[in-house]
């Protein structure tokens, strides 16, 4: 069976300045993989190339996606294929509907799916299901998307969506920053429910906090635009213990 | 000097209504103004309200009066309204739907009520025919209109609709003119809309004036859809009197040259006027809207939000002054403009005026012109709803701002419409 990710050898730069140097990483369906690492080390670089951003060159190297060439596709292509991005900062849309918003983002998935279109109620009460796994406060979604919500609501909103479209790849970019331990626990909750043997999962964080409740399968820490090291669990416990420096020290030896 | 345009209007004027020019119940009025427009003229572009907007390609041009047709009005099936409806400014009752207007309410056409107080105090007394010379042209042709008057403490169960329907088939001059007369306690709503068949160009220099009486309250709403052939001119004029409540909703889609005035006097204590405004333009359209909120007296609230979403090559203008007189403390007044431009090459002038001359008051103006915010247009489409989709659904939510405000529900759907018709 094809990875959901393969990356190989992935450079890319901002303005000819390099930040990613050569990342090569693999997710197989069923796994969640965690990306920890300083500040400025180009975890969430990683995250925006994936999803589609534009305001990176790609310098060398692939991503292939289900076997197929993920950087050749739009970004809306590619969260119809199944790539879905958990913002670091969601956007605010001062007057978009959120019930109006999760109806075009759902319907255009499952068309793509050759799935029906959901109606008004089907979508409503799906939107109810989903918003009890994360704990959403249901009223926020009679509010325009995102607008006035807290940090702690906008990152719950974001794992709501995930929910909602039922991705098979999620990549969570920095979602525990910015959430009390109330709100990270029911975070972590939602992405427990919704681990699957067919999803895989990319988890970029800072601290090792959110991987006490969302457990890895594999730990990756980067640093200079490189993955520095790779291991299981525990390699999370002693960057905790140890801090970044011991495997940037590692690196620069 | 030589006039040729204004002198080529007039002689339109002769040609075609000689016999009620020189009768009739407004003749005095109509001659006063004929005067004053040939002394004044059409507005030139170094004048400060038209330095955005000229007129001279619209008003160059051979224009006929056309006569009443049977065209059938659409009209609007969701609207459960009375409805009166105009063809070629004049009126058609066989169209009209007003056999269950209730007691107290009248929609008559000027010349039969001539007599009455209502017009003879109201008509004519709060459109500038001084200054503004396309008000002045309206009632130089002044010869008959529509009048709504409603009686004291008389509330309408359901809207007016007033549809001018307008046939071109050669280039059309249309000046309706409309007296709206809402008495004390009395509360209505209306809605003007216009409907163009033909493919030649249509000019309409329409002027409103608008009573609210005593503790009255008067919604009006102008939809306007223009096709690249219709230009008009519009001057909407009211007069607001104690403890009364003014809304005014104007929704512009397209057209060839568009200017909206709007001025509201509030001239008694404790008024509220609301100014919404949505245009949207693409091609080569230009879209004017300039407003005017005078508060003469204290405790009054005027609440201006005007949107604009300019496509193509189109122009967008905005004009708004608010005028706070020295008596006029304790005003309240608020005025915003947001503008979208879709291309390069489209324009937006913006120009939102507080001129206060009172002490303490509350006011506040501000305008943004901007592009289609690009985080907001990612974010979508990372949630992979399609391009023209996302960009649909982020410019109908900026619209949407103004269109759920309005106070007519069942127009909602209409004016959504509208917008998605606009962005395609």
């Amino acid at each position: 069976m094809k990875p959901i990710l393969d990356i190989h050898g992935l450079r890319a730069s901002v303005e000819n300045i390099s930040i990613l140097k050569g990342v090569d990483l693999t997710i197989n369906a069923g796994e969640i993989h965690a990306i920890m690492g300083p500040n400025g080390s180009g975890k969430s670089t990683l995250a925006s190339i994936l999803a589609g951003r534009e305001d990176y060159e790609i310098d060398d190297g692939t991503v292939r996606y289900l076997g197929e060439d993920l950087l050749e596709m739009d970004v809306d292509e590619r969260a119809r294929e199944g790539v879905f991005l958990a913002f670091q900062y969601p956007v605010e849309l001062p007057g978009v509907s959120t019930m109006n918003f999760l109806k075009q983002a759902v319907n255009s998935v499952r068309e793509h799916r050759g799935q029906d279109p959901l109606g008004a109620a089907a979508l409503l009460r799906l939107a109810k299901e989903r918003a009890a796994l994360i704990e959403l406060d249901p009223r926020l979604k009679q509010r325009s998307v995102n607008q006035g919500f807290s940090g702690g609501e906008k990152k719950r909103n974001e794992i709501f969506q995930l929910a909602m479209l039922e991705p098979t790849l999620a990549i969570l970019d920095e979602t525990d920053s910015g959430l009390d331990i109330d709100a990270l626990r029911s975070v972590a909750h939602g992405v427990n429910q919704l681990r699957t043997p067919e999803r895989g999962f990319l988890i970029i964080t800072h601290y090792q906090r959110l991987l006490d409740y969302i457990v890895p399968d594999f730990v990756h820490v980067m640093v200079d635009g490189r993955i520095a090291q790779s291991g299981g669990r525990d390699l999370a416990f002693e960057l905790e213990k140890r801090g970044y420096d011991w495997v940037q020290d590692k690196v620069a030896a | 000097m030589t006039k040729p345009l204004e002198d080529h209007f007039l002689a339109i004027r002769e040609r075609t209504v000689p016999q009620n020019g020189a009768t009739g119940p407004f003749v005095d009025l109509a001659k006063e103004a004929i005067a004053q427009f040939a002394k004044t003229g059409f507005p030139k572009r170094k004048s400060e309200s038209w330095k955005y907007t000229n007129v001279t390609p619209i008003i160059n041009r051979n224009y006929q009066i056309a006569g009443k047709t049977d065209t059938v009005a659409r009209g609007i099936p969701a609207l459960n309204a009375h409805v009166a409806v105009f063809v070629n400014g004049v009126f058609a009752p066989e169209q009209s739907k007003l056999d269950q207007l209730p007691e107290g309410v009248e929609i008559a056409n000027l010349w039969n009520v001539a007599e009455k107080d209502y017009v003879k105090t109201h008509l004519g007394q709060y459109a500038d025919s001084k200054e503004d010379s396309f008000a002045t042209l309206n009632t130089a042709f002044l010869h008959d209109g529509s009048v709504i008057h409603v009686e004291s403490g008389v509330t309408l169960d359901r809207p007016i609709h007033v549809i001018h329907v307008i046939t071109s088939n050669q280039p059309t001059l249309i000046q309706p003119r409309s007296l709206i007369h809402v008495s004390n306690g009395a509360s209505v709503q209306v809605l003007q809309s216009t409907e163009f068949t033909g493919a030649a160009s249509v000019l309409i220099n329409a002027v409103t004036e608008v009573y609210v009486g005593y503790e009255a309250h008067v919604d009006y709403l102008d939809i306007q859809v223009g096709t690249p052939q219709s230009s008009r001119i519009s001057n909407l004029s009211t007069y607001q009197e104690g403890q009364s409540k003014f809304y005014s909703g104007v929704f512009t889609f397209g057209g060839e040259l568009i200017r909206n005035n709007l001025s509201i006097l509030p001239n008694a204590e404790h008024c509220e006027s609301i100014l919404h405004g949505l245009f949207m333009a693409r091609g080569n359209s230009h879209i004017d809207n300039s407003t005017l909120v005078d508060h003469a007296k204290p405790n009054c609230y005027s609440s201006e939000y005007y949107k604009g979403i300019l496509d193509d090559h189109a122009t967008g203008v905005f004009n708004g002054k608010v005028h706070v007189r020295e008596d006029a403390q304790l005003t309240n007044a608020y005025q915003t403009n947001r503008s979208i431009l879709l291309t390069e090459t489209a324009h937006m002038y913006s120009k939102p005026a507080l001129e206060i001359y009172a002490d303490d008051v509350k006011c506040s103006h501000g305008a943004t012109t901007g592009q289609l915010d690009k985080d907001g247009l990612f974010y979508l489409r990372s949630r992979g709803i399609f391009e023209q989709d996302a960009r649909r659904l982020m410019l109908s939510s900026f619209a949407g701002d103004i269109i759920e405000k309005t106070p007519i529900p069942s127009l909602h759907e209409l004016l959504y419409g509208h917008v998605e018709r606009m962005l395609r």
